[in-house]
């Protein structure tokens, strides 16, 4: 599921959107560790989501195992999962052909 | 220890000599684990100043420096300490701060041939941050003082601190995570019911479990001191 970011193009953690369209999505994977209070600080402030949005996602990926944070084409993809990566989440990149 | 507090620039806490050191050698081996060394860097950062490009340079040459006197060194068999990763080929460690970025094995070497370097030297930044924040020498010798500009590296470099703590004391369930802090609790007193009943610590992993309890909950903390600040605007 998209994050939609309504928000100018920077957010506090520097995401910077390259494309809009695209056929990739990032996918955060729960961790035992992480507490849920940090991933839902990474969610708004990288990805620019609400509140809410960050509370549902970070919900997501503790129930399910698993939820997709980003779509877009590759190279975001690649940058999101990086960033992903530097504050200790798990992350991978996926085609978006595969259902989630 | 005392949780971090907002204030005007940045925040604050407190915590003793022997809380400090201990997370600046947990951040030390940390930065070890990554490639890095904590002195080095610092030497290096002090030596090129602030120039954000500049210091990135040194840094890549460093770890190009470190990985190719590895590649060099043929003498390493005969090394004996157990706790050098050069023994552990696969350090459960490190495969949690630099996991896989993809389930498809091809493109996770692709995409770990791209990327690791950068998060490494992101996260060695992080954790020397850290490291030099807690090491003052203030007359006020138990107050840690964070920037605003830094409290991003300290949330991350705490994180990659319990990371490394995690794997070591194989947390790989919630459960897992549960019994350690309840084992930690036994030490630290923080369980109420057993304040006489205070125990000494005796194994490394006791040691490990009431640190990850520590760091796990001075992030927290952070964590609950920055949402006050937005909140504040």
């Amino acid at each position: 599921m998209p994050a939609n970011n309504p928000h100018p193009q920077t957010t506090p953690l520097g995401r910077t959107v390259l494309a809009p369209t695209g056929q990739w999505a990032t996918v955060v994977h729960n961790d035992p560790i992480n507490l849920m209070s940090y991933v839902r600080w990474v969610f708004e402030n990288y990805f620019g989501m609400t509140v809410a949005q960050a509370n549902d996602c970070m919900l997501r990926v503790h129930h399910r195992g698993r939820a997709r944070v980003s779509e877009g084409g590759r190279e975001q993809m690649e940058r999101d999962a990086q960033a992903m990566h530097t504050y200790g989440l798990k992350a991978t990149i996926e085609p978006l052909g595969d259902a989630e | 220890m005392m949780a971090f507090q907002p204030v005007r620039g940045g925040y604050i806490a407190r915590a003793s000599e022997e809380e400090r050191s201990m997370f600046m050698s947990l951040a030390r081996d940390v930065i070890y684990i990554l490639g890095g060394d904590v002195h080095e860097q610092i030497a290096r950062s002090e030596a090129v100043g602030d120039d954000p490009l500049a210091v990135f340079e040194a840094e890549m040459a460093g770890i190009d420096s470190k990985l190719q006197a590895e590649i060099d060194d043929d003498t390493h068999e005969e090394c004996t300490d157990p706790l050098c990763s050069h023994h552990l080929p696969l350090d459960d460690a490190l495969e949690r701060l630099l996991p896989d970025m993809s389930e498809d094995p091809e493109q996770a070497a692709e995409l770990r041939t791209l990327t690791e370097e950068t998060i490494a030297v992101a996260k060695i930044s992080h954790l020397v941050d850290f490291y030099r924040g807690l090491d003052n020498d203030s007359e006020d010798a138990d107050l840690v003082e964070l920037p605003n500009d830094d409290a991003i590296a300290w949330l991350a470099a705490m994180n990659d601190i319990r990371l490394v703590l995690a794997t070591r004391l194989n947390i790989d369930n919630d459960d897992d995570s549960e019994r350690v802090y309840l084992r930690a609790g036994n030490f630290t007193g923080y369980d109420t019911r057993k304040q006489d009943e205070i125990v000494e610590i005796e194994t490394t992993e006791d040691m490990m479990a009431v640190l990850y309890t520590m760091t796990t909950w001075w992030q927290e903390s952070l964590l609950i001191a920055m949402r006050k600040k937005e909140l504040r605007g």
